[in-house]
């Protein structure tokens, strides 16, 4: 088919009208891989969040500070490693593990991986960057480090953590849609199958799939970020970080 | 200095990785070639690399006049918009811009570049905009009171000062390109991603797998490298150490 | 209370900040460690609740080492206040305040009201308002409130003080520090404070420790310190103008002549001429029957009047009078102001309680302010 011609295709009422009659006829399907999808990005998350925050505590404490260099340096590289080739890479490390090296779990590794970087970042920022007279303070009035850290440091990073935890999940929408293509499910699935088939249908599909991903990453975004602000102290809100 | 260090020695990991998969022939009765020839995999990384630069020179061409004509007139409610769009755009995954572009353009190298041109047009303009409003209002003022013509001050003021953080927004973006491209090899129009989809869906040869991951990941980690070099060699010496790549 | 013994600092790098200081604080005495940045002050003051080891030498609270307490539970018996306050910004005020009684496991009501206490202390009433904002929702002035409040908490009975007033703008800092030395004089701690403002320290301190390069150079009270520098580094920290720092010190009514001759209004010119003339001198006040006081005659003004005329009608009243309670140094401004030169002093009743010349000023610093040259 002739660019022209599937533009023109694809901008006709009626095609627009395909769309949503498909959707309409197909809520449970799309309903089903959306919660495949957000399965992956959950379990992945949830890894991710639990290793990256302690992670993120153990590289803030004192005389550490190499370490985090080191540990931030290969989160931030992990994260440049494209999606495909991370998966492909897991696929050749699972599969000598004797792990499956297709489907769920080269997917939940690679989200987890490449949530690690957001999260092991902001934990590690947000403690290490509380202001040094709060710290102070806190010490000189007798808190113990543990108490600094749980009563203080923790408490101030919580939003910031959030914030991390925010781009990970956002970012794993996108990322999780290509897992399809490893066999993992999802919406990815929509997009994957329209693009192979051709015709109409396959338009469909692809534009049905896209959207929902995408509406996917927004309604994430949205949510992620109403509990990061309620994860935020009312002292905090409005920017005033600092003492 | 210790982060070039790791960086070289991943490379050369990623690299040997690459020769040595890349070299090793078929093994005996396979039915499957366990490897593709070293010259398909070269052909590839030039396809993959024309996908992202093509679609990046686009993006800076269109990006950059727009980012600085917005910065000539206070328009609030159009950098207003600006940044909603931008924000929203990154927020959406490159996959829908690809596949959304497939299916209005049809498959082919256009759609892909159409739409990574599209995915980096945004951060473009607004690293553009804001790294010539980040300018301080004082040094303009002073370039003015010392007798710079209006040129002069967007050419040896505004953009020396912005182009760290525009760089940075090139960077950023390129780098995120190489992954997006890959994804262009699973609906067949070629590129790393294309190797690494045959490797998958012939059964998960993880060798050819391999042979189109790893020069992908190779790709990015050098892109990303060699950019952080250009990035580091135009910031004027003077605001270096300065978070310049913060707005990234 | 308080007893430094022979202390030193050595940083790792081999900078030695604070060298052999030997300083003793009695109990509710408060001390200012004084001196250009850089001097050791600081590090001094962060000794004395460990947040800084020592290197060598001794420090002893009630006659313990604090070397061998438990560190946490050291610093939570010891006040402990600085510059950026430190505010906890994701606790409410009250929490703030409460902070050390909670980490020592008081139970809700007695912290609860221990808080209110404090912040009534500190003058952000009503405490129930102040209590629920965050730091944030305060001004600069009233978080260094809350700053001292928190320092308070538990009841310490030693508080370190790192220029808990340094960034505060000078018109608020000097409410606030008339506010601390009125609350000082209530509960009566044993403060060691750190400031680089010499006036600061002159005005706070019951004694003052200046110390340069790590050296504690001259401890004393604030008057010796002026009265007697050590050396010419003391003589130039406290300024060319000491003499007038050090009537800073000093009270109106330490210095006055609280018997001089004064006559009553009812008294003719031609008797205050002779009066004049028997004392020999140029003014005189005039009292009223009830004590206070009306105003000057002076004797050139009253030869060229009716000799007859009541004094009541032809005196001069004058603008300015000095309060019994005022720092020399405002009395001096006042007569300088004066076309008369000399200051009429009165209490708190508006009674008349003396005369200061500039004679008598001049003659009480040469005696007792000025170091014998």
């Amino acid at each position: 088919m002739r660019v022209d011609d599937r533009l023109a295709d694809l901008y006709s009422v009626d095609v627009l009208q395909d769309i949503w009659a498909w959707a309409n006829n197909n809520w449970d399907t799309i309903g089903a891989l959306t919660l495949q999808h957000l399965r992956i990005i959950l379990v992945a998350n949830g890894a991710g969040v639990v290793v990256g925050v302690l992670l993120g505590i153990f590289i803030s404490g004192r005389g550490r500070e190499r370490l985090a260099d080191l540990i931030l340096y290969l989160t931030g590289m992990l994260i440049t490693i494209p999606s495909l080739a991370m998966y492909g890479i897991l696929m050749a490390i699972l599969g000598a593990m004797g792990l499956s090296r297709i489907g769920f779990v080269p997917a939940v590794v690679a989200l987890a991986l490449y949530g690690l970087l957001p999260i092991v970042r902001n934990t590690y920022t947000a403690i290490v960057e509380v202001s040094p007279a709060i710290i102070d303070a806190g010490r000189g009035m007798g808190m113990s480090e543990r108490q600094l850290l749980t009563k203080i440091k923790l408490p101030l990073a919580v939003p910031v953590i959030m914030a991390g935890v925010r781009q990970a999940v956002v970012m794993n929408v996108g990322i999780a849609a290509i897992a399809a293509w490893i066999g993992a499910g999802g919406l990815g699935q929509l997009m994957f199958r329209g693009i192979q088939e051709p015709g109409r249908m396959g338009s469909i599909l692809v534009v049905v799939g896209s959207i929902s991903v995408a509406v996917l990453a927004l309604a994430s975004d949205f949510v992620l970020g109403a509990l990061e602000y309620l994860a935020t102290p009312r002292g905090l809100r409005g920017g005033a970080r600092s003492s | 200095m210790r982060r070039t260090l790791t960086l070289l020695s991943l490379l050369a990991i990623f690299i040997g990785i690459t020769i040595w998969m890349t070299s090793i022939g078929p093994i005996g009765e396979r039915a499957w070639p366990r490897t593709v020839p070293p010259g398909r995999v070269l052909a590839e990384i030039s396809t993959h690399m024309q996908l992202v630069v093509i679609a990046e020179l686009v993006a800076i061409g269109i990006g950059l006049p727009i980012g600085f004509l917005l910065t000539r007139k206070r328009i609030p409610v159009l950098t207003r918009l600006l940044e909603g769009v931008v924000n929203t755009g990154q927020t959406l995954p490159t996959l829908c811009f690809i596949f959304l572009f497939s299916a209005i353009l049809g498959i082919g190298r256009e759609a892909v570049i159409v739409a990574l041109a599209a995915y980096t047009l945004l951060p473009i303009v607004r690293n553009t905009y804001a790294g010539i409003k980040a300018v301080d209002p004082a040094i303009r003022d002073a370039a003015r009171g010392m007798g710079m013509s209006y040129w002069q001050i967007v050419g040896k003021i505004e953009v020396p000062l912005a182009v760290p953080v525009i760089m940075a927004g090139i960077r950023t973006s390129t780098v995120l390109n190489v992954g997006t491209a890959a994804v262009a090899g699973l609906i067949g129009v070629g590129g790393l991603g294309a190797i690494i989809a045959e490797g998958i869906a012939i059964g998960g040869i993880i060798e050819i797998v391999l042979q189109g991951a790893a020069p992908t990941a190779a790709l990015a980690v050098t892109l990303d490298a060699v950019l952080g070099a250009i990035e580091r060699a135009v910031t004027p010496r003077g605001i270096k150490g300065s978070e310049a790549s913060a707005v990234a | 209370m308080i007893k430094l013994d022979n202390v030193s600092k050595v940083y790792a790098g081999g900078t030695e900040a604070v060298k052999e200081v030997t300083l003793e604080i009695p109990k509710g005495e408060l001390c200012i460690l004084v001196g250009p940045s850089g001097c050791g002050k600081t590090t001094t003051l962060r000794m004395i609740n460990r947040l800084i080891s020592l290197s060598s030498g001794k420090i002893f609270l009630n006659e313990r080492d604090i070397n061998q307490m438990d560190p946490n539970e050291l610093r939570r018996g010891i006040g402990y206040a600085i510059q950026e306050i430190g505010l906890f910004p994701h606790m409410t005020v009250e929490y703030n305040v409460a902070a050390v009684p909670r980490l020592l496991g008081w139970p809700r009501e007695k912290w609860r009201s221990r808080v209110n206490e404090l912040l009534e202390l500190v003058g952000l009433t009503p405490p129930e308002e102040f209590g629920k904002r965050y730091p944030s929702e305060l001004s600069g002035g009233q978080r260094q409130r809350v700053g001292v409040a928190r320092c308070l908490g538990a009841d310490p009975p030693v508080l370190l003080m790192d220029e808990p007033f340094g960034a505060i703008d000078p018109i608020t800092r000097e409410r606030l520090q008339d506010e601390f030395l009125r609350i000082q004089e209530e509960i009566q701690k044993t403060i060691v404070f750190v400031t680089h403002d010499l006036q600061e320290g002159l005005k706070l301190g019951d004694r003052i420790a200046l110390m340069r390069d790590g050296y504690l150079i001259q401890e004393g009270k604030p008057a010796e310190l002026l009265a007697k520098p050590k050396d010419d580094f003391v003589r130039n920290f406290v300024g060319t103008d000491r003499t007038l720092k050090a009537l800073t010190l000093v009270r109106l009514r330490e210095v006055l002549d609280d018997s001089p001759p004064t006559i009553e209004p009812e008294v003719t010119v031609s008797q205050a001429l002779q009066k004049m003339e028997d004392q020999n001198v140029r003014f005189l006040p005039v009292v009223n029957g009830d004590g206070t006081f009306a105003g000057w005659v002076n004797r050139g003004g009253l030869r060229n009047l009716d000799g007859d005329k009541q004094v009541g009608e032809v005196l001069v009243r004058a603008r300015k009078v000095g309060r019994r309670d005022m720092p020399v140094n405002e009395a001096l401004s006042l007569m300088l102001e004066s076309a008369i030169g000399n200051l009429a002093v009165v209490d708190r009743h508006d009674k008349f309680v003396g005369v200061l010349t500039f004679r008598r000023l001049y003659d009480i610093v040469q005696e007792h302010y000025l170091e014998e040259e």
